[in-house]
């Protein structure tokens, strides 16, 4: 044998068979990582008012859709907080940071809307009841099994997160049909086992926590957001006897052009110029942005108004955990910057016709159009986020001719007459129900029907001209959003803080007496 | 006796050259000595590299608690044989170039030595990140790159195996019968 072949070659077969010898043992003797999951039996006084699925199976979510894929709770110990993300994915953090999704369970307005609805049914299930919301807005919460009358399991740093990075990086599966939270979440395998350190050298365990084949499949396509934003309440969340539809955004883009040329919700609510996009898309461009953010740009423009000052992190529930008041200020006037442009971009109205004679009854006829959202104008939860048009018709000497859907911003009320869209929330009284009392909800209405993706609803008024009106006629029409009813802040919220409408778009016109155009 | 026969042609080899000038003559022992414990520690280190490697790949993932310390020394064993790698081809190609005589065994080497240095900068690259986290910065490829670079790394790893066995069956220099 070859002299060198002897030497090094013997040096390199020992080398490598012990030290696989020894890898092989230690892979023996070392423990794999134990099973994460807690069994429901495990904690003590969990509830279960609402019985088992069809299989047989203990539905402790239930009436909220989301589940675990080992159907156990989570370990409080192990739910890592947005705020260990951030150690290494600090751009991703700050995004999220200031979006809607990073507040959905801390928000003031949800937290007392929460109570307000629990309180209401306290005597029965209210405690688990609450689950049907925590399961969208706190599922870190739901999963930890402490949506309760008796809490007896740990909190953890991620429950007060809302929609934290953990959630979404561990779903593996979406309901759209469904909605109300179907979303499965493999919540029990996100553990990292290695130190953060070796993650950089060797990032597969983190991808199998975090990132694992069917989660990145999911996370992409907008039958994932549906899950969430798709809600029906039936008798064991409401007063209603049926199923009724709240909200249906997923369905809304599902009929539209956008769904059709597979533009989903991620293209446009994550992308890192939102508007741009949208605009891009008016002139007929379909491209995926080259890259996906966490801001969640959409149309909650009151917990993004830095003009509040203290108000908004009260509003906000505080500063998020892992970040500095100033820096968390700043993304958020960053987020407004951009949820002012993308509600800017999505309605655009149009004087199709105006005849206005002295004396005479005349008609203006004002489209609304929505021009830039890929779900109906207004989306959502409508019976608080709601648009109303104000048409505004004053002759040569400033004479009002027409004047509907004034806002009253010292009472924080708008013109009951003025052409809405909204959802109406009814109680078995038929009395409506304007501060989200989603148990005591028995019936759902429209007050008009919701502006489609690229439809629009055009809006005739009758105006009666006085014998001496002088031209030419001015014609100014704007459209309001606003994202909550006064009575909500009053009733639930109990403060004094008047929710200031958004102005969406604005036309305006003139024209000579006794003309159509 | 076939050592000292190899022994005996590389300073026949040596010698009509010229090349390696008296320092190297009056202390040849010396040089061995060095040259010796660097290709071993080389060797080594490699060696325990791929195995560790190769457990890292194919058997981490079902106990991550064991993977965690395996990688541990996969990480110190590569850093370390690229270390003693560059310190032993500075003395083994100055001084191996002009002593071999084959051109396939030239060629062989060449591809070797490159596969090698394409090993261990995947390797290095690899644990980049892992080395500025420690020193304080965090930073990292994305995902798939790392995924990429690790594959090659894997690659790699078997093929400049079966090189190593090449280069160390290959005769190194011209038959005792072709010397001049």
């Amino acid at each position: 044998m070859k002299r060198q072949l002897k030497q090094y070659g013997l040096i390199a077969l020992l080398s490598f068979g012990s030290a696989a010898a020894v890898v092989a043992t230690g892979a023996l003797v070392v423990q794999p990582p134990a099973d994460l999951g807690v069994n429901i039996a495990d904690v003590p006084y969990y509830k279960l008012p609402y019985g088992k699925d069809e299989q047989g199976s203990d539905r402790p979510f239930w009436p909220s859709r989301v589940k675990t894929a080992d159907g156990k709770f989570a370990d409080p110990k192990n739910i890592p907080s947005a705020a260990a993300c951030v150690k290494c994915h600090v751009q991703e953090f700050e995004e999220w940071a200031a979006s809607l999704h990073a507040i959905s369970g801390r928000d003031a307005v949800y937290d007392k809307t929460i109570d307000f609805n629990e309180d209401f049914k306290k005597a029965s299930t209210g405690p688990e009841q609450v689950r049907f919301c925590e399961g969208c807005h706190e599922p870190a919460e739901v999963i930890l099994g402490r949506t309760n009358r008796v809490v007896s399991t740990m909190p953890s740093d991620a429950e007060t997160e809302g929609l934290n990075c953990v959630i979404c990086h561990t779903a593996t599966h979406a309901d759209a049909e469904k909605g109300n939270g179907a979303l499965t979440i493999s919540i029990n395998q996100a553990t990292d086992h290695l130190h953060n350190a070796l993650i950089m050298a060797s990032p597969r365990d983190h991808a199998r926590a975090f990132g694992a084949k069917a989660t990145n499949a999911l996370i992409t396509k907008s039958e994932f957001c549906a899950a969430c934003h798709v809600e029906k309440y039936d008798s064991e969340v409401s007063k209603s006897p049926g199923s009724i539809q709240v909200q249906t955004t997923f369905s809304e883009w599902q009929k539209s052009w956008y769904a059709k040329n597979d533009v989903s919700c991620q293209d446009c609510h994550m992308n890192p110029d939102p508007a741009g996009f949208v605009e891009q898309l008016k002139r007929g461009v379909v491209a995926k942005p080259g890259r996906y953010v966490h801001t969640f740009v959409g149309s909650n423009y009151l917990m993004t108004e830095t003009a509040l000052g203290s108000n908004l992190f009260f509003l906000r529930g505080g500063i998020i955990p892992g970040m500095s008041a100033k820096r968390y200020l700043e993304v958020i006037e960053k987020q407004k910057a951009e949820t002012h442009r993308l509600l800017k971009s999505a309605a655009r109205l149009e004087i199709r016709s105006a005849q206005l004679g002295a004396g005479k009854k005349g008609l203006v006829s004002v489209a609304v159009m929505n021009v830039g959202a890929g779900h109906n104008l207004p989306t959502g939860v409508s019976d608080q986020k709601y648009m109303w048009l104000e048409l505004d018709v004053k002759d040569a000497k400033g004479r009002k001719l027409h004047h509907s859907g004034w806002f009253d911003a010292k009472r924080g009320e708008h013109d009951p007459k003025s052409v809405t869209w909204m959802e109406r929330f009814w109680d078995e009284q038929g009395k409506q129900i304007k501060d989200h009392l989603t148990f005591n909800t028995a019936a759902i209405d429209l007050t008009r029907a919701l502006v489609p993706p690229r439809g629009e609803d055009v809006v005739d008024y009758a105006i009666e001209a006085p014998g001496d009106v002088e031209g030419p006629i001015s014609i100014q029409a704007k459209l309001w959003y606003r994202v909550a009813l006064q009575d909500l802040v009053h009733n639930v919220l109990r403060a004094d803080i008047v929710v200031p409408p958004f102005l969406l778009t604005e036309v305006s016109a003139t024209l000579p007496v006794g003309e159509g155009h | 006796l076939q050592e000292r026969r190899e022994q005996h042609v590389t300073d026949a080899l040596i010698e009509p050259t010229k090349r390696i000038q008296g320092a190297a003559f009056e202390r040849p022992d010396v040089r061995r000595r060095r040259w010796s414990w660097l290709a071993k520690g080389t060797t080594a280190s490699l060696g325990i590299s791929l195995a560790t490697g190769l457990h890292l790949y194919f058997f981490a993932p079902f106990n991550w608690n064991a993977g965690q310390i395996v990688l541990g020394v996969h990480l110190a064993a590569g850093l370390l044989a690229t270390a003693l790698f560059v310190a032993w081809q500075i003395e083994h190609m100055t001084k191996g170039l002009r002593l071999a005589r084959s051109r396939a065994f030239l060629v062989v080497s060449w591809l070797y030595f490159a596969l090698y240095v394409v090993l261990l900068t995947s390797g290095v690259a690899i644990a980049a990140p892992f080395l500025l986290y420690l020193a304080g910065f965090v930073w990292f490829y994305k995902f798939e790159t790392t995924d990429l670079i690790a594959k090659l790394h894997l690659y790699l790893a078997v093929t400049t195996t079966v090189c190593f066995f090449a280069h160390l069956l290959m005769p190194h220099w011209p038959k005792k019968r072709n010397l001049p």
